[in-house]
């Protein structure tokens, strides 16, 4: 085991692969500073900059530009009150208010440390807890599986959107778009219209691609000017910031908890874990008054949360092959692409690769600490980058990302078209990330219930016999029910925290 | 809104629908599950479809006050743009290659987003173009095509 751990360590500190921390980091950082950009786009667009990497360079890199652009969204959180990512957005309730206080370098100097904390905490609860869960997915036979791709795709599908209907339209959507192509079983073409290229399926990263980049560009074109019309002092005080954060150790360890916790749970969100953290920070707080105004508690709990997600939705993702939001599906994508399987094989054949990835997480999160404290000034440049100038680079990137996967010129076609049916998808309330979902697990479940039925002789009490596929079926259900309580929930949570809400939006 | 919505959830109830009808001709293995994910898809479309026609479908919410629509004019002009640069890039790639293409595109785009500083066009294509090709082509050999056109007149 030491030996692979050290084999990971070289790997690591390598030319190529420290140069890869750093600048996939600063990526990272760019990508999230700018509203409406976010991890998503930024590791979607970097698998095609991986596809040619060896694959520890290539996670190496997707890690870094994740860590770094949820660290990203704080910077203009705090700067201009607009979070770069969901998941920095009740780091504006008090880091906002702080900047408007002239103590933004001390917001901006809390939100490193406390993002690196949160970072570094839920990366060593990634260490030691992902091999447990991937030695139990090897009890995993084909009913399971077929089980737990409908019990993710469920589960995500009821917390990612408004209404469960549309969420369970767009796992629908994903699925059927996964069926193009070959039959596992009997090799049969299915919906390929006669267009050759579809034989072989879609290409899910370049579906991927569209969906999330492309889309992103056609929704960035319609919006005016620039990003942002910052004018304010930043100041110092980044020291200060880093001495505040120390002073709240419990919220620091409680919030980074709830960040790695919720990060771990399929399609519970960043957003979540953020507001959770922030609001129990609030509640357990001896001046709750005090939040909204500029607390830097407030700033240390939504930060260490929101970059402990990072690693803890990294646990399914890598044993169970389960993304638990769009992000880390686009890094799953990553990982296919360089011939990898989620499970057990990434802790034993490919172990130096992972553990490679687990250092190169850490030393991420060091090197947006350190780049966090020396340019605040810089990064608050960034945000004055104008909507206009990045849309074509948005599109060039996609399409060329779309085509050096397979080199084919029919997937650039196939990338535009994902590209307009995302937009239009986002645009009228469907979740992207459960057809993104669906496309990832459809052959996965298909496999595992084509597999179940050979194994029952076409009965389907196979699914309901087996004690793990029993449990997730039961959670299945359980899960879609719990969905018609989201509204009662919503509803407490708005009685409950409706004035640090309210204090939010009435912001200008 | 509604009425584009409703389009939009009918247009996804056609395709599904076809769907359907094409998995009638496959294998029964093969169109098994496909089968029953279209059909319980077209149930919740169908439903979606009327609770959308009744007026009890919820709308998706609204974007965030701080992002400024354009006005209709200027975002129909950036939508053809869009589109038909799009098009032309996906048609001509092949013949003109990366360069020539990627240039021209991002020459276009920038025009019709109103930046008319000749630096700053040049400046960026220049820029951008540059650093695709170095990435791309000469750090991680990705073959972009380079264009049939040029290398018959080579």
């Amino acid at each position: 085991m030491i030996n692979v751990w050290l084999d990971a360590l070289v790997h690591v500190l390598s030319l190529i692969n420290l140069f890869t921390i750093i600048s996939g980091t600063l990526v990272g950082i760019v990508f999230g500073a700018l509203p409406g950009l976010g991890p998503t786009l930024a590791v979607a667009l970097m698998i095609s900059v991986s596809f040619n990497m060896s694959a520890d360079t290539a996670l190496i890199l997707l890690g870094a530009v994740y860590s770094g652009a949820i660290y990203g969204g704080s910077i203009s959180a705090i700067l201009l009150n607009a979070p770069g990512t969901p998941g920095s957005a009740a780091t504006t309730f008090d880091g906002y208010p702080m900047s408007q206080n002239g103590q933004a370098g001390v917001a901006l100097g809390i939100s490193a440390t406390a993002s690196m904390v949160g970072g570094i905490f839920s990366v060593i609860c990634l260490i030691l807890f992902a091999p447990l869960i991937a030695q139990f997915s090897i009890r995993f036979g084909p009913p399971e599986l077929f089980i737990l791709a409908i019990f993710a795709l469920s589960i995500i599908a009821a917390l990612s959107s408004s209404t469960l209907r549309r969420g369970l339209i767009a796992g629908g959507l994903g699925l059927i778009l996964s069926f193009f192509g070959q039959d596992l079983m009997t090799g049969q073409s299915r919906f390929d219209f006669g267009i050759l290229s579809l034989q072989d399926g879609i290409p899910f990263v370049v579906g991927l691609i569209g969906m999330f980049a492309t889309s992103e560009a056609i929704s960035l074109a319609e919006r005016q000017g620039s990003i942002s019309q910052i004018g304010k002092m930043i100041g110092g005080g980044v020291k200060e910031g880093i001495r505040l954060t120390f002073k709240y150790p419990v919220t620091l360890v409680r919030s980074s908890i709830i960040g790695t916790i919720i990060g771990a749970v399929p399609g519970a969100g960043i957003a979540a874990a953020n507001f959770l953290a922030y609001m129990e920070t609030v509640r357990s707080s001896k001046n709750p008054e005090s939040f909204g105004t500029g607390n830097p508690e407030g700033v240390v709990a939504s930060e260490a949360s929101n970059n402990a997600v990072s690693g803890g939705s990294l646990i399914p993702t890598l044993t169970l092959g389960i993304p638990g939001n769009a992000v880390t599906a686009a890094f799953l994508g990553g990982v296919m692409i360089h011939g990898m399987r989620p499970g057990m094989d990434l802790f034993s054949i490919n172990a130096n690769i992972t553990y490679a990835l687990f250092i190169g997480l850490i030393l991420a999160n060091i090197v947006f600490f350190i780049v966090g404290i020396c340019f605040t000034g810089l990064f608050s440049k960034i945000t004055l980058v104008r909507n206009e100038l990045l849309v074509p680079l948005i599109f060039i990137l996609s399409i060329i990302g779309a085509f050096a996967i397979n080199n084919r010129f029919s997937d650039i076609v196939i990338c535009i078209i994902f590209g307009f049916l995302g937009y239009f998808l986002k645009k009228y309330g469907f979740p992207v990330i459960v057809v993104v979902l669906g496309m990832i697990l459809g052959p996965i479940g298909e496999r595992g219930f084509q597999q179940s039925l050979m194994m029952s002789g076409g009965s389907f009490l196979v699914f309901f016999s087996r004690p793990i596929s029993l449990i997730l079926l039961i959670l299945t259900v359980m899960a879609l029910f719990s969905n018609m309580f989201k509204d009662q929930w919503n509803a407490h949570i708005k009685r409950r925290f409706g004035n640090y809400l309210n204090k939010k939006t009435a912001k200008p | 809104m509604k009425k584009d919505r409703l389009l939009f959830v009918a247009l996804l109830f056609v395709f599904m629908l076809i769907l359907l009808i094409l998995s009638q001709g496959y294998h029964p293995v093969a169109r098994q599950l496909p089968r029953l994910v279209c059909l319980v898809t077209l149930v919740l479309l169908g439903y979606d479809l009327l609770a959308g026609l009744v007026g009890r479908s919820p709308e998706p919410a609204k974007k965030s006050p701080g992002i400024e629509k354009l006005p209709r004019p200027v975002l129909v002009k950036r939508w053809i743009t869009i589109i038909t640069g799009l098009l032309s890039y996906v048609v001509f790639l092949p013949h003109l290659g990366f360069l020539v293409m990627t240039s021209l595109f991002i020459l276009v785009l920038l025009w019709v987003f109103n930046e008319r500083r000749a630096s700053v066009l040049v400046l960026y294509t220049g820029l951008t173009v540059g650093i695709l090709y170095l990435v791309f082509i000469k750090l991680f050999f990705v073959p972009l095509p380079m264009g049939d056109l040029w290398l018959s007149l080579l």
